[in-house]
């Protein structure tokens, strides 16, 4: 956390959500109707992109100064210390734009009830972007000026969770709301959890072999 | 006409020539590409055909 | 002399592999002349039109066969890459690459014949139903499946790399469509063609379309064989050049 603040990456990936959410905004507020699902669509995409822009620093560093090759050789499994990257990059790219969703809705155009539940609907869902984005930062490591490729292979991973967040937020927008919607996405980051540090770690050991 | 469906010839026509087209394309890149490797893998057999153990194994 | 058991890992062995699909691909290529052409004429010119949506219907022959394959070509590479991961077969590796084009052909060409078949009768080109969805997703996946191997230099480890990307892509193409079906089932009509139900399209479509499928499968059976045989002696050919006995 502290390390993440020195590098200012909170304040990078926050400031990019911020301005990413007002350009848009900005954007739709000249044609005169923004309607509540378009700016939760603009809201769910702009989380995707911030979190997709802070992967490439997940293991590049480490894999070129050579930390990743002491994780490899410690007594600590690979896959708990991908576990434990993907949740330094929740903390600090995702739950720092989860705060500032009620703020930011409020000129878009949300009420602050459903703003709090939409910010309740992230917070269980993007874990889930955080353990596919490592999926992505171990496919192009070592690839210098891999962040188009980067960007190709993760955004389409990112879908099933966009899909299901956007459902479960107009279903809010709508006031037919369940906290089942809640235990769905909360469900698939559990499946994520479960299943990306395993392929993770292949993909590293790929890079070793 | 034999090309006449009635009311969605058009339709009819034009997915049949996109789809077509498209596999045409593939099939003529196919061709041309393994005709092109063919060649060079022939012209380098002759260049020295004494050395047939080599070309043999991968 | 001892008669083995031939297994299906012979086909594993590069030479093997050349030798028998020399002499299979002159069949392939006539059989998929034969079933493709007879398929198409058929439906185009000897089926009477669809009661309600006229003769649109005929749409049916290339748009079935074509998402038929785009879907199934894809779980063909996931198999492939698996086989690859696990048992280090050259030849399975270079199907999965190998059949990555002709799979995001057929994608495309499903898609465009939906949309052209859509217009008429749902009264738009393009609409975010589940099916139309999940098939725009597996074109996605298809994609970065051929770019990471046209922006990286071929070796084991982009190989091991790709096979890596075949797999997370079918687990989350898998998970999308689940994810696009979970509310809804959309506009566009089930599978006309499964084994089981009683409410397939009816035969005078039927066996048309089957022929046709056939051709689609036998082309690209064909395709597939002869880009192999083109990648493997292109890697034949990278290596006699790189062992510098020119």
């Amino acid at each position: 956390m502290l390390f993440a603040l020195a590098n200012k990456s909170i304040l990078l990936s926050t400031s990019f959500f911020v301005i990413l959410i007002l350009t848009v905004g900005i954007g739709f507020g000249q044609t005169g109707d923004s309607s509540e699902k378009t700016v939760i669509a603009i809201i769910w995409i702009a989380t995707a992109l911030s979190s997709l822009l802070s992967i490439k620093e997940m293991f590049q560093n480490d894999f070129e100064d050579g930390t990743l090759d002491f994780y490899m050789l410690s007594a600590a499994t690979l896959e708990t210390i991908i576990c434990l990257k993907a949740f330094t990059h929740w903390i600090t790219t995702n739950l720092p734009i989860i705060f500032l969703i009620p703020l930011i809705s409020i000129p878009l155009g949300i009420t602050f009830y459903h703003s709090i539940l939409i910010s309740l609907v992230m917070l269980v869902s993007t874990p889930a972007l955080s353990f596919i984005s490592t999926l992505g930062a171990a496919l192009t490591l070592g690839e210098k000026g891999g962040n188009l490729l980067l960007s190709i292979f993760i955004l389409p991973t990112f879908l099933p969770i966009i899909i299901f967040g956007m459902k479960i937020s107009i279903l809010i927008t709508n006031s037919i709301y369940d906290i089942m919607a809640h235990l769905i996405l909360f469900a698939l980051s559990l499946i994520c959890l479960a299943i990306t540090p395993f392929i993770t770690s292949a993909i590293i050991k790929v890079h070793y072999s | 006409m034999i090309l006449d469906f009635g009311k969605y010839s058009f339709e009819i026509l034009i997915s049949y020539l996109s789809t077509f087209s498209l596999i045409l394309i593939l099939v003529i890149s196919t061709y041309l590409n393994s005709k092109k490797v063919k060649k060079d893998l022939d012209k380098f057999k002759n260049k020295d055909p004494n050395d047939s153990k080599k070309s043999q194994s991968i | 002399m001892i008669k083995y058991r031939k297994n299906i890992w012979e086909f594993a062995n590069p030479n093997n592999f050349l030798r028998i699909t020399n002499k299979i691909t002159p069949f392939f290529i006539i059989l998929t002349i034969i079933t493709l052409s007879t398929g198409i004429i058929w439906g185009l010119f000897f089926t009477p039109e669809d009661y309600r949506q006229g003769s649109s219907v005929k749409i049916i022959y290339v748009h079935v066969p074509a998402a038929f394959l785009a879907i199934n070509i894809y779980f063909m590479m996931f198999v492939t890459s698996v086989i690859w991961l696990i048992r280090r077969h050259h030849v399975s590796l270079i199907a999965a690459k190998s059949a990555a084009p002709i799979g995001f052909i057929m994608t495309l060409s499903a898609i465009l014949t939906g949309a052209i078949w859509g217009k008429p009768i749902w009264g738009t080109y393009w609409a975010w139903d589940p099916r139309l969805t999940s098939f725009s997703i597996l074109l996605m996946f298809y994609i970065g499946y051929i770019s990471i191997w046209q922006t990286m230099k071929f070796s084991d480890k982009i190989a091991d790399l790709s096979s890596w990307l075949c797999i997370i892509g079918s687990i989350f193409a898998l998970m999308s469509r689940y994810a696009v079906f979970f509310w809804d089932q959309g506009l566009h009509q089930g599978a006309s063609l499964s084994l089981d139900k009683k409410e397939n399209i009816d035969d005078v479509f039927y066996f048309p379309l089957l022929l046709s499928m056939a051709g689609f499968v036998f082309l690209f059976l064909t395709l597939l064989v002869i880009k192999i045989k083109t990648e493997i002696q292109k890697r034949r050919l990278n290596i006699l050049l790189s062992t510098g006995n020119t």
